[in-house]
């Protein structure tokens, strides 16, 4: 990490680890969709490249969403979507204690697929508004909670 | 810890992607929504967690060059940022300059990758006297993604008392002639074995030839006597005249500014006599502010701030002892002799006598008075006054003395501080004469040492001028 802000554009976190991942998605997407999973695989690795690399998953899921048939049982889509997680985990290895996160993110996302896959036969809005509670909801209630835990110990420093 | 616009565009995908689900009907870009969020939480937490260890593992120190210094006058404050190992990202602690002060914003050190260690310096300058607090420096960690941004305090603060512009160059003397006297070892009226000095003075004839100070005489080249006086333990009160007349001056070499000056150093003597000190000053509206003596750190801290403080106009008067009460027996209580509350009421509820008529409409005589009704024991009461008001001044001393007490008063002759008064340098003689025998009326009185304040150098040309002019004719 370092102290200096962000400015300008988001810069890509294109990481030899990261390869690896892409190269998974790539051949998962050819096992489901031939040269158009192709295409698509390297789409996301263009956006892989420029900009970081969670638009570019975000970008992949649509992509893999779109070359497959809407019928496509989830299992089936296992291995591309391992592709794309392993772009995302990728990035956690600047962190300090990369292992830890890697554990945490690899957790997260196999309750993630989990949760899906059991709660997509009850209806894909039931699911949505689960993983949305789950998977945004959580977060920004820890980041409300540590906001106000600081304002606490700084009131407390004052 | 702070987001920045990336963790809500991430936020956003995410739950775009979940809307999208929804309107296809495919359950495969909630994996995507899965993925953005948990990676957040994921990034989120480890973040924190680097923060934490990384202000844990920073030492931080605060260094200004000088811990006193005077108002306005430049300190250099030096911010050292230590780490207890190398890290393998950059480190940027802030220190923030204090609030109020002028100079430069403050200062940032930033210790590189696989060092240990940074220092970064910035200036500043503090216009108000008082105590003033380095703010604590921070660390601000950003993750290399730019999603997060957190900020820990880091180390302690550090302290900078500033203290008033003093005058340079103090003069007290009688005459134009500096006193060589020590004003901490007090009279007790009485000598006897186990004496200690008390005042240096020029030879008279009659005194004692043992009592002739040779060190004196042969710095002075005139002969002085050394005058030996039991100790014992006296109450000093310092009445210190604050009005709007005191405000004349260059900046920084008021009346006021050598009256606290004055004062601030007998409060010192006091202090290293252990003496109880206690200050009485009048503001411009006649306002009394005092607070009972005492021989203790605190007292003498509060005295010490009161001083720094000091300014010319009204104050609150010492009235926290008085309560308004109802009826014409609670009424004649309080103004009965020995109720504390007598001397602020009587002028105000009393009948009017005619010397009491005029200490009441004299708010200076008032506070020379407070201290003498309050206080038993041997009271030294230093008048710290301009001759502004001659008569009012004349009548304070005298209401300050009592019995075996003295007083003495330190006088700003008012010529010595006027703007453009030394213009005119026969005209200004002229003033200083007269308030030379002022000086000397007060002196003359029994029990009473009159001494001059001023800035050296004014007086040193009010009589150089005019010694020079005599030798000229």
């Amino acid at each position: 990490m370092s102290a200096a802000r962000p400015v300008g554009l988001a810069r890509g976190d294109a990481t030899p680890a990261g390869a690896a991942g892409l190269a998974v998605l790539a051949a998962g997407l050819w096992w489901l969709a031939g040269p158009v999973g192709l295409l698509a695989a390297a789409a996301v690795g263009a956006l892989w490249v420029a900009v970081p690399a969670v638009y570019a998953v975000g970008a992949g899921h649509v992509l893999l969403a779109a070359v497959t048939a809407a019928g496509t049982p989830l299992p089936a889509l296992l291995p591309a979507e391992a592709g794309l997680l392993w772009l995302l985990l990728a990035t956690g290895l600047d962190l300090p204690g990369s292992p830890a996160v890697l554990a945490g993110g690899l957790g997260a996302a196999a309750v993630g697929v989990g949760l899906v896959a059991w709660l997509a036969p009850s209806g894909v809005a039931w699911a949505a508004v689960v993983v949305l509670a789950l998977f945004v909801g959580v977060p920004l209630g820890g980041l409300g909670l540590d906001r106000l835990v600081e304002r606490i110990e700084g009131g407390a420093d004052g | 810890m702070q987001v920045t616009e990336r963790y809500w565009a991430a936020v956003g995908t995410a739950v775009a992607l979940a809307g999208l689900a929804v309107l296809a009907d495919r359950a495969v870009l909630l994996w995507g929504t899965a993925a953005v969020g948990g990676w957040l939480l994921a990034r989120q937490v480890a973040v924190r967690r680097s923060a934490a260890a990384t202000a844990d593992a920073l030492t931080t120190t605060l260094l200004p060059d000088r811990v006193r210094v005077r108002a306005d006058a430049p300190v250099a404050v030096t911010l050292v940022a230590r780490l207890d190992e190398p890290a393998g990202h950059p480190v940027a602690v802030e220190a923030p300059a204090p609030v109020g002060a002028t100079g430069d914003d403050g200062a940032t050190a930033t210790i590189a990758p696989g060092e240990r260690e940074a220092s970064a310096t910035y200036e500043c300058a503090f216009p108000f006297s008082g105590r003033h607090a380095l703010p604590r420096p921070t660390v601000e960690v950003t993750d290399a993604g730019g999603w997060f941004r957190t900020t820990e305090a880091a180390g302690v603060t550090a302290e900078v008392v500033v203290d008033p512009r003093r005058p340079r160059a103090v003069h007290v003397g009688r005459g134009g002639d500096a006193v060589a006297a020590t004003y901490g070892d007090h009279r007790a009226g009485r000598s006897g074995a186990g004496t200690v000095p008390a005042e240096v003075r020029r030879y008279v004839p009659g005194d004692d030839v043992r009592h002739i100070d040779w060190a004196a005489t042969a710095r002075l080249d005139e002969v002085y006597v050394r005058e030996y006086e039991a100790e014992t333990d006296r109450t000093t009160a310092i009445v210190v005249d604050a009005g709007p007349h005191m405000a004349v001056g260059p900046p920084g070499e008021t009346k006021l500014d050598f009256a606290a000056h004055v004062a601030l150093t007998l409060l010192e003597v006091a202090a290293d006599h252990r003496d109880p000190v206690g200050l009485y000053t009048v503001g411009g509206d006649g306002e009394l502010r005092w607070d009972r003596p005492a021989a203790t750190r605190a007292q003498y801290a509060a005295v010490r701030d009161r001083l720094r403080a000091l300014e010319t106009g009204g104050r609150r008067a010492g009235t926290d002892q008085v309560r308004r009460r109802r009826g014409a027996g609670q009424r004649a209580a309080l103004l009965a002799d020995g109720s504390p509350f007598a001397p602020a009421l009587r002028p105000l509820l009393g009948p009017p006598r005619e010397r009491r008529a005029r200490f009441r409409d004299d708010p200076l005589v008032e506070t020379a008075r407070v201290p003498l009704r309050e206080l038993g024991g041997t009271v030294w009461t230093a008048i710290v006054a301009d001759d502004t008001d001659r008569a009012a001044v004349a009548d304070a001393v005298r209401a300050a003395r009592r019995g075996n007490d003295r007083v003495t008063a330190f006088l700003l002759p008012d010529v010595l501080f006027e703007p453009g008064g030394l213009a005119d340098v026969e005209a200004a003689y002229e003033a200083y004469r007269d308030f030379e025998t002022f000086r000397r009326g007060l002196d003359r009185m029994e029990g009473v040492t009159a001494l001059e304040v001023g800035p050296a150098d004014r007086i040193e040309a009010v009589l150089g001028a005019r010694r020079r002019g005599v030798s000229g004719t």
